[in-house]
């Protein structure tokens, strides 16, 4: 029986766990900027914004898919040389990258992005990449793909440890200009919460992560989002509404 | 029935431990320097090339480094000195490829066309019997 009470329930609870998580942030957030406000805490409170990301980032991957990705470092590596390269200024651009190939140079030295065009391009290159890597890993399972995964990190890094042309191989990108605010991350975070609770799948039997066998649980998945059609599965615990 | 798994596995764990301690006596015999991250080329190789070779038995994981360390050595004979630093760049990219076509590992598919001269519904085990 499926009335108007059922249907609100079920979409209170597909929009509970990402308020929450977003309520959090906000208050993390407030705690250091109104009561803390200390230089370094706002540093720190940062860094584990952006981490956060990442870590939201391979559960949006692994967390579904049941592969677990030892390679998704490598796509962050994608996106921050991008960003590097093309929001340095081009005064600093033209004598740290002397090797350029001409190509290149003529598109990314006259480059001076800012924050929000920076961090798009970033992601926009890193998607590429991904999606380049994503067509052949996705027909893998189980610990042929954790290890194709791994193998694209170790081929990233060797390829930005010798590009140097391009990359300065091991030495330091200098110049990058330090928009990063404590603000911007936690948009950013709140940004990802959102899609990734929104495709979250709550597998019945997980995939097994070492024969490889997706089984029946990529069918027998309710994604929160379809919550409005198929009627929600009954609470797990009484203290979860 | 009376085996303990706990124990079994437990020792066994111990004893390739063993053995990977004497290999890396002769590692460093032949080295003659031991730093903290001296152990991580041999850990990606040994990663991967079990995988490559096929988990689960002894000869794929034999196979499997053979061919990594093939695989390395040659790119690194043949590619032009310009590029010579993205030698494991190309040797990961093409495991890549291996597993995308071998996702078994080399000696799934060897098994596989092993079970394939035996008729498709006779049992394995009963048409091993049958020349006895």
């Amino acid at each position: 029986v499926k009335g108007p009470h059922t249907r609100v329930e079920g979409l209170l609870r597909t929009i509970w766990t990402p308020f929450l998580l977003a309520l959090l942030m906000v208050a993390i957030w407030l705690v250091i900027t109104q009561i803390v406000s200390d230089v370094f805490y706002s540093d720190e409170a940062e860094k584990y914004f952006l981490r956060l990301l990442i870590v939201l980032a391979l559960g949006m991957f692994s967390g579904n898919s049941g592969i677990l990705s030892f390679g998704q470092v490598a796509f962050v590596a994608v996106g921050a040389y991008t960003s590097a390269l093309l929001t340095i200024p081009t005064a600093i651009k033209q004598f740290t990258f002397l090797s350029m190939p001409h190509v290149l140079k003529d598109w990314v030295f006259p480059a001076q992005y800012n924050a929000w065009e920076g961090t798009l391009a970033g992601g926009i290159a890193a998607l590429v990449v991904a999606l380049v890597f994503g067509v052949p890993i996705v027909r893998l399972i189980g610990v042929a793909a954790g290890i194709a995964t791994l193998a694209i990190l170790v081929a990233m890094n060797v390829f930005i440890q010798q590009t140097s042309s391009i990359t300065r191989g091991t030495s330091t990108q200098i110049g990058v200009p330090q928009t990063t605010s404590m603000r911007a991350t936690l948009l950013w975070v709140i940004a990802a919460i959102v899609p990734s609770s929104a495709i979250q799948t709550r597998p019945v039997n997980a995939p097994d992560v070492v024969t490889g066998t997706l089984g029946s649980s990529a069918k027998a998945t309710i994604r929160p989002w379809m919550a409005h059609i198929v009627p929600p599965s009954p609470p797990r615990s009484a203290g979860a509404q | 029935v009376g085996v303990k798994a706990n124990w079994v596995i437990s020792s066994a764990f111990a004893i390739t431990g063993f053995l990977a301690a004497a290999v890396t006596v002769l590692y460093m015999l032949n080295h003659g320097d031991v730093r903290p991250n001296v152990g991580q080329g041999p850990l990606l190789v040994a990663f991967v090339g079990v995988v490559i070779g096929g988990l689960g038995s002894l000869g794929g994981a034999a196979l499997g480094g053979f061919t990594l360390g093939l695989v390395i050595n040659l790119l690194s004979a043949t590619l032009p000195r310009s590029i010579q630093g993205h030698t494991l760049m190309f040797a990961f990219l093409l495991v890549i490829l291996i597993l995308v076509f071998q996702p078994n590992g080399i000696m799934g598919t060897v098994d596989k066309l092993r079970r394939k001269r035996v008729p498709a519904e006779v049992p394995r085990v009963a048409a091993e019997e049958a020349p006895s």
